[in-house]
């Protein structure tokens, strides 16, 4: 881009021509608020809807129609990258002069340093909206994959948690027709006690069907700050329910602090809902004794957060790793419809959009870990 | 409390299933001892037991069809009443046909826990009488009975046990009488209903 740059300070005719045909702008600008352009190529009117002239002259700023919210991560990015001296690589949205907001990819880098010590950038910019717009798709399918499969590992979990409901229920049908028993005979002291015992029946009722909601929302996209041993906490407690009912149990071993993580934390929770549910299945087809353990632990490493679920199942075959990740692909002998095989490939792509990989190995003697990492949020971020 | 009064015994694991039962059951005027693990109940478990067991299908451990398999091993006549919930269908059917009683769905209807308890207890408590007239039986009288019940003529038993065929007609109006009935048609049936819960 400096060679460029510097020729064009020539004003060579050819190099008009490839300006022209840059499917997107070059610029040169010092690093200002709004950054004031001193060359932008023609490009930038088909981009911004504003001509090069108008640019140059500064009668229009870049920063002026960049997208309010995205000026100052712009701006802190570009900087971070002048002081260390390397290039930058952004992506953001503009106001064009007419039409809705465009995302644009810039790529840019230091050239020179005014007596002042401000820095004179030059860099590209082009249009992605549309691969925006396809990658926004995607992930909205994706979401609603992941909603469907969640309801559906819900749907999957009813024995278990009609179980759990159903314990309460029994206490408290017996529980309240004692109470009036009582009530009737005068026996005021045991009755106190009975309804306490009552009133815990039904909070116990209400856990369960708590610790389901969090599964059965909707969300999509959220990418909040979220503290994985909370998270972790959570998904074990929606998992035992059928745990119970296999009598295995979760063991999960975590350090006492984890720095939080940036995802969707419902989207992880299913996935790993989805690899204990996998796991206990394979203990169960190992015939694993009651009170077997599944093993959930996490930990930091490379400045990635690494979850992994260990179970003392049949491990994976040779046949069926290949087709692993495969859509439709189970290797669950149950006689229900549980096993869809859907359940690994939208974990896969949770964890990928997620910018982390799903990996699994066998263990000695038996069992099987699937693990995945996801990035720690960078310091400047915070 | 005394081992030979009925009693209503809980084998649950759930804690507040197993004390609310016990309570609604208490206050319906029964007796009842409860027991977390099946395993416990087999430990308390005597002959002299009675009353009706109530057992969860679904237990750690030891579940309920393992339970009443070791019961029954045992020689054990109890009346047996499962508590099943969503998915345990299956597994109270097969109980049935090992000789439960019945079973309840949770959540329990109370109402159905009483009656079935009720029925339970009478169901006991005839096992009992009749087995105690069966046990006052002479060895002798058994043989003779079995033979009667089997469609076998007196002349006939009379040969089979190398005696007089007056003596087999002695003891069998002996079991007649023991056995509280007065027709050969009576005493096939009451003779059947007490090896039937003998064996169940």
């Amino acid at each position: 881009m400096t060679q460029l740059t510097n020729t064009s300070d020539d004003a060579h005719d050819g190099l008009q021509t490839l300006f022209k045909n840059l499917p997107g702008m070059a610029y040169r600008c010092v690093n200002l608020d709004h950054w004031p352009m001193s060359f932008v190529s023609e490009g930038c009117e088909a981009l911004c809807g504003y001509t090069s002239q108008q640019l140059e002259s500064q009668q229009v700023l870049w920063g002026g129609f960049t997208h309010r919210h995205d000026v100052a991560e712009v701006d802190r990015q570009v900087k971070s990258a002048a002081r260390k001296g390397q290039p930058f690589e952004v992506e953001y949205r503009i106001v064009p002069r007419t039409g809705p907001h465009k995302w644009v990819w810039e790529r840019g880098r230091v050239v020179d340093w005014l007596d002042d010590g401000t820095a004179v950038l030059e860099g590209f910019i082009t249009d992605i909206t549309s691969l925006r717009d396809a990658q926004r798709t995607v992930s909205d399918q994706r979401a609603q994959l992941a909603h469907v499969e969640r309801l559906n590992t819900l749907g999957e979990m009813t024995a278990a948690i009609a179980h759990e409901i159903n314990q309460p229920l029994t206490a408290i049908a017996m529980y309240s027709k004692s109470a009036q028993l009582l009530a009737q005979q005068g026996n005021q002291e045991q009755l106190q006690k009975v309804l306490e015992k009552l009133a815990q029946q039904s909070l116990r009722a209400g856990a369960v069907i708590e610790r389901m909601q969090t599964m059965s929302y909707q969300t999509s996209h959220q990418q909040d700050r979220i503290d994985p041993i909370n998270l972790l906490k959570e998904i074990k407690d929606l998992a035992e329910i059928e745990a119970q009912v296999h009598r295995y149990t979760i063991e999960l071993q975590l350090p006492h602090v984890l720095p939080s993580i940036s995802c969707d934390p419902i989207q992880i929770q299913q996935v790993i809902l989805n690899l204990l549910r996998n796991g206990m299945q394979a203990m169960q087809v190992n015939q694993c004794s009651a009170g077997s353990a599944i093993v959930l632990t996490a930990k930091v490493l490379d400045e990635q957060l690494w979850i992994y679920v260990r179970d003392q199942g049949t491990g994976i075959e040779t046949a069926m790793a290949d087709k692993l990740f495969l859509a439709f692909a189970s290797n669950k002998h149950t006689d229900n419809a549980a096993g869809m095989g859907l359940g690994l490939t939208i974990g896969k792509a949770i964890i990928e959009a997620h910018g982390g990989r799903l990996n699994y190995c066998n263990l000695r003697p038996n069992g099987a870990e699937f693990s995945f990492n996801l990035a720690l949020p960078s310091q400047q971020a915070q | 409390m005394n081992s030979q009064e009925p009693q209503v015994l809980i084998v649950d694991d759930d804690e507040a299933v197993r004390d609310a039962i016990s309570l609604w059951l208490n206050c319906n005027g029964y007796h009842s001892l409860c027991f977390e693990h099946a395993e416990d109940f087999i430990n308390h478990y005597s002959s002299d037991l009675q009353g009706c067991i109530i057992a969860d299908i679904r237990m750690p451990g030891m579940n309920g069809l393992e339970l009443q398999s070791h019961l029954n091993h045992l020689g054990c006549a109890l009346p047996l009443v499962f508590i099943t919930g969503h998915g345990t269908v299956p597994m109270a059917v097969e109980a049935m046909r090992h000789g439960a009683l019945d079973y309840l769905r949770k959540p329990v209807d109370e109402q159905q826990l009483l009656r079935l308890v009720e029925q339970a207890f009478a169901l006991d408590q005839l096992r009992a009488s009749q087995t105690q007239r069966l046990a006052s039986l002479t060895p002798r009288e058994r043989q003779v009975a079995q033979l009667v019940v089997d469609g076998l003529a007196n002349k006939v038993i009379a040969a089979n046990l190398n005696i007089s065929q007056r003596t087999v007609e002695v003891h069998r109006s002996n079991v007649m009488a023991k056995l509280a009935v007065k027709t050969l048609p009576e005493l096939v049936k009451a003779y059947l209903s007490i090896e039937s819960l003998r064996t169940q």
